[in-house]
């Protein structure tokens, strides 16, 4: 076929054209074989930019467009639609990057031109064997599944419910919350968390469009965007959650005590229990490994006094099939170990204690019922508060965990408010307040008299009467100083969950080198994902205090609404492609295909490509023994490979040779 | 971990040698090695291990002396080196790791001693004591080579500060607890102190002894409160400072002019029933701790 080729220089401002003669690289477009016009233009993603080439293609009958500008990520699409709207097969198209990889990486105008035109050329000869493709069209179901119940789960859960969707939130725990569920008031206008929280977490409960899946773990994900099957196996509560109606007589009789998880071990639950009083659903469960029947086949009192005979001894976990259409991940944050840091005796000293277990003291509903009473009984008088411990540290994790300076500034004005004779120092090495409202709560804490130092706590040791010696230097002063203390907090750093890589492998998504689930773009894609159908939002994606996780869990759902509103997902043909008359079945693509899409189909004994798995890696095509013929890469071909690289190393501008034959 | 049969070089440097200030922890180490089965073999005419104090004048000059020692290692073929001094330990960690990780050194290095540049040299080891007697002989074969117990007798480990900084490959940098295990095994009782990582003064006893005296004050003190009946040593510096600021300190202290400071090889020789003279304890401490000691087995 007879190819009329029509490629545009953009100049991207100056951009390109303060290092790419432009001019000369349009002068040898044109010459190249098989390009009909060549042209240059100050912004080709502009709308003049745009309609000079659907001008072109109409005019000249332009059988493929090359456009040399900027990253394919960055205007790929635009120009695909461009050839799409003026009658062109948008696969019929091919992009050259001659910003990133040429323009802004060197300052040698001759080279960079050089540079240019050798892109230019292969681009050219490649598009000689481009073929049309059409996307690939597949139905979606209308729910989204939500994993973790936190403040972001619950958000998202909302706004999809509100808006008709069917969800299925699952929480791990018995009762949905979250961390936030654990906090005292909130910086940093101090609204009592649970007065904000409970009403939501209601509000999840009486949603109709919403089925909570508390006590539930993700067992394992099939299927494809817009149509996942999803295994959920719900543990066994031993309480029939129809019959429960949280009356809590179970737990007065229960006679096995248990220290309580939600209260960072500072207090004691039955074996039978719910872990907070607002929790949702407010269904009791047994604890098994702490159950006196359980452990010694004794006991049975909860069973006795129940007055709705829920408990259910012979409780069996049950797996829950769902089918939904999109994802959003919410699963939250784990608080780092600061036992590991031996220097500050976390777990050996018992007046060294960590930020969440703060929050859990000054609860009102929390061990001591708010007051500030240390694990000796003593009432401070004197607290050193560590910043940054476990964060901004390279021992441990190198980033800054965001939302610590802020609660340690919360703790140090509730520990002021509830133990008013106390002295509270910070010891900070530097303060990170960004948020709205923040550096205004900063300033408010050090008028109310709480002491901050810059430097960062070297070590703590005991003294002979059992205070806390906190060694650190004064950055400011130069100094190393010591403060003898009743009472250390660390406002330990928050991590990964500690099953988010095992999470990240079930829903095939990345995360990133700190271990958090990894954004498809940290700027112009937040809470997507490369698994389109898989969102992801709150602190599961790093560290965020409840204004952004909020945020985000509505842009999730707002992500996962435009999807399922698409009716149809469209998905890209540039994928892997198999010749059933000549693939032996020898499964080689299959064993190393990284997103599960090559299975092998028994009827007719060959490999076949999920296509709406298949995300084009190209792997399995490389791994093909019996070569391009059988297992081709659509958009990848040998041939359009051959030919690009034919341009840049050989510099034959016609390709005049293609080594490995090719269907 | 089988460990019979098992070659080392060793390398006392000049305060474990036989006229060092250290020797009593040279020779209760190679006695308690030896109950154990093991042999080490000295390294043949070693010298200074190169010396973090020379090292600050002369880098190049440090690191040609500590290369010596690991080429001799290398030329009897016994790449792993027992070192019982922990500054000896630091100095010749610090020299093989640079010549591993910095190829001017190396190449420097290389120069006189090729042997250094060859394959071989990648099976380096410097080992210390503690490293070796916890994690290749191991529980099991210390408790068996037990023949009196410490029954319950309370033991404070000393480490001083750089058995484990900067080369923590063993233990925990800031808290290690090889020391303990090791106590616990002979059926001593452990007791910890915050302080056990500090610094003993160093070298600044000969300058300014009022500070060490301070220093040391506090880490006799946070022992006595957990109530330690004897102090275990792993470094012949701390060692002596202890010893000395003991004195010095007279009655600024309450601690018992008869609580024995002795080296951990020592008290573990004791509890194998290793003779006084070999492990080069005095007869009042070794009686001292004996009297508390239970007969497991015949010694
Ligand atoms: C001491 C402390 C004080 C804080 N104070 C404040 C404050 O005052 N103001 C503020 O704005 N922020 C504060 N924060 C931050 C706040 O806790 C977080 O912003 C918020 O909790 C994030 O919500 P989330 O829903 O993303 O995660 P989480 O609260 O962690 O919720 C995640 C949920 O997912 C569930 N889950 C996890 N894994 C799975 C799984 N595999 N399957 C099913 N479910 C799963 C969990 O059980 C949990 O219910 C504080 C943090 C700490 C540590
Ligand atoms: S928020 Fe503050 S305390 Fe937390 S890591 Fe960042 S700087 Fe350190």
């Amino acid at each position: 076929m007879d190819r009329k080729i029509g490629v545009y220089i953009c100049h991207c401002g100056l951009n390109i054209a303060s290092t790419v003669n432009v001019q000369k690289l349009t002068e040898f477009a044109q010459g190249l074989e098989g390009v009909v016009i060549a042209r240059d233009y100050p912004y080709m993603c502009s709308d003049p930019g745009q309609e000079l080439i659907k001008k072109d293609i109409k005019e000249y009958g332009l059988t493929n467009v090359v456009v040399a500008s900027c990253s394919p990520t960055m205007h790929g699409p635009t120009f695909q639609k461009v050839c799409e709207e003026a009658g062109l097969n948008p696969y019929m198209f091919q992009m050259v990057n001659i910003r990133e990889h040429v323009s802004w990486v060197t300052d040698d105008v001759e080279k960079a031109t050089e540079k240019a035109k050798l892109l230019v050329a292969a681009a050219v000869n490649r598009v000689k064997f481009h073929e049309p493709l059409e996307k690939i069209h597949v139905p979606l179901t209308q729910s989204v599944l939500i994993v973790g119940g936190g403040i972001t789960g619950i958000e998202a859960a909302l706004k999809l419910a509100n808006s008709g969707k069917k969800v299925y939130l699952v929480e791990r725990e018995p009762s949905i919350g979250g961390r936030m569920a654990q906090l005292e008031k909130t910086f940093p206008t101090l609204d009592c968390a649970s007065c904000i929280l409970t009403p939501k977490m209601v509000d999840v409960a009486s949603n109709p469009n919403i089925t909570i899946l508390a006590y539930s773990e993700i067992k394992e994900v099939s299927g494809y965007i817009g149509n996942y099957k999803v295994k959920v196996v719900k543990k066994p509560r031993y309480v029939d959650e129809n019959k429960c109606i949280g009356c809590g007589l179970c737990a007065t009789k229960c006679p096995s005590k248990v220290l309580d998880e939600f209260n960072m071990g500072l207090s004691y639950r039955k074996a039978i229990y719910i872990p907070f009083p607002q929790a949702v659903p407010r269904k009791y469960t047994i604890d098994r490994e702490r159950c006196l029947y359980f452990t010694k086949n004794i006991c049975r009192v909860c069973e006795r006094f129940c007055p709705t005979k829920a408990i259910n001894f012979e409780q069996k976990p049950e797996e829950i099939a769902l089918e939904v259409g999109a994802v959003i991940l919410a699963t939250g944050y784990d608080v780092f170990d600061p036992s590991v840091i031996k220097r500050y005796g976390y777990g050996r000293y018992k007046n060294v204690y960590t930020g969440l277990e703060v929050e859990r003291l000054t609860s009102a509903s929390g061990p001591t019922n708010g007051r500030i009473i240390l694990r000796d009984g003593r009432t401070p008088s004197t607290v050193v508060i560590i910043h940054c411990v476990g964060s901004r540290d390279e021992n441990y994790h190198v980033y800054c965990s965001r939302v610590c300076c802020m609660y340690a500034m919360k703790l140090a004005h509730l520990i002021k408010e509830r133990a008013p004779n106390s002295t509270v120092y910070e010891l900070y090495i530097d303060i990170r307040a960004h948020g709205k409202g923040y550096e205004e709560f900063y300033r408010r804490v050090q008028e109310e008299g709480v002491i901050f130092i810059r430097g960062k706590a070297a070590e703590i040791t005991e003294s002979d009467n059992g205070k806390l010696i906190v060694t650190f230097e004064d950055t400011l002063l130069g100094k190393v100083q010591q403060i003898e203390a009743d009472m250390v907090v660390l406002a330990t750093a928050l991590e990964p969950r500690k099953d988010a890589r095992e999470l990240a492998r079930i829903f095939n998504i990345p995360v990133d080198k700190n271990g958090f689930f990894l954004e498809r773009h940290p700027k112009l894609a937040p809470v997507s994902t490369v698994n389109r159908g898989v969102f992801v939002a709150g602190a599961c994606q790093g560290p965020k205090d409840i204004p952004d996780s909020v945020a985000q869990g509505a842009a999730a759902a707002a992500e996962a609404l435009a999807l399922l509103s698409q009716g149809v997902v469209e998905a890209e043909p540039v994928i892997a492609e198999v010749n059933k008359d000549l693939c032996s079945g020898c499964r080689i693509c299959i064993s190393v295909c990284p997103y599960n899409a090559t299975v092998f189909d028994r009827e007719s004994k060959t490999a076949s490509v999920q296509e709406v798995l298949c995300q084009g890696c190209g792997t399995c095509v490389a791994s093909c023994p019996s070569g391009a013929r059988t297992l081709r890469q659509r958009g990848f071909t040998d041939k359009q490979i051959i030919a690009e690289i034919e341009a840049i190393l050989l510099k034959r501008f016609v390709p005049v040779e293609v080594l490995i034959t090719e269907t | 971990m089988d460990t019979s049969g098992k070659a080392l070089s060793y390398y006392p440097g000049c305060s474990c040698s036989r006229n060092g200030i250290g020797r009593h922890y040279g020779f209760s180490s190679l006695a308690v090695l030896r109950a154990l089965g093991i042999t080490v073999s000295e390294i043949e005419d070693w010298n200074c291990c190169g010396s973090n104090l020379y090292r600050v004048v002369d880098e190049k000059g440090s690191y040609l002396l500590g290369a010596r020692n690991l080429a001799k290692a290398l030329e009897m073929n016994l790449p792993e080196i027992l070192i019982l001094c922990p500054a000896c330990f630091l100095s010749m960690n610090r020299t093989l790791t640079e010549i591993l990780a910095n190829t001017k050194v190396r190449n420097e290095i290389t120069k006189k001693y090729s042997i250094l540049g060859s394959p071989a040299s990648s099976r380096l080891r410097i080992r210390h004591v503690i490293d070796f007697l916890v994690n290749d002989i191991g529980e099991e074969a210390i408790k068996n080579r037990v023949k009196r117990r410490l029954e319950g007798l309370k033991i404070a480990a000393y480490y001083g500060c750089q058995i484990t900084r900067p080369y923590s490959y063993f233990d925990d940098p800031e808290f290690p607890t090889s020391l303990e295990k090791i106590i616990s095994w002979i059926g001593g009782q452990p007791v910890e102190s915050p302080l056990k990582t500090k610094c003993c003064g160093g070298m600044l006893m000969l300058t300014n002894e009022e500070e060490v005296l301070t220093v040391i004050e506090k880490i006799f003190n946070s022992y006595v409160r957990e109530g330690a009946e004897c102090i275990v040593t792993a470094c012949p510096l701390c060692h002596l400072n202890l010893e000395m600021a003991r004195t010095r300190l007279g009655k600024r202290i309450s601690v018992d002019k008869r609580l024995p400071i002795i080296y951990f090889t020592q008290l573990v020789g004791l509890s194998f029933g290793i003779g006084i003279d070999e492990l080069g304890i005095s007869k009042n401490i070794a009686e001292h701790l004996i009297e508390k000691m239970v007969l497991t087995a015949t010694v």
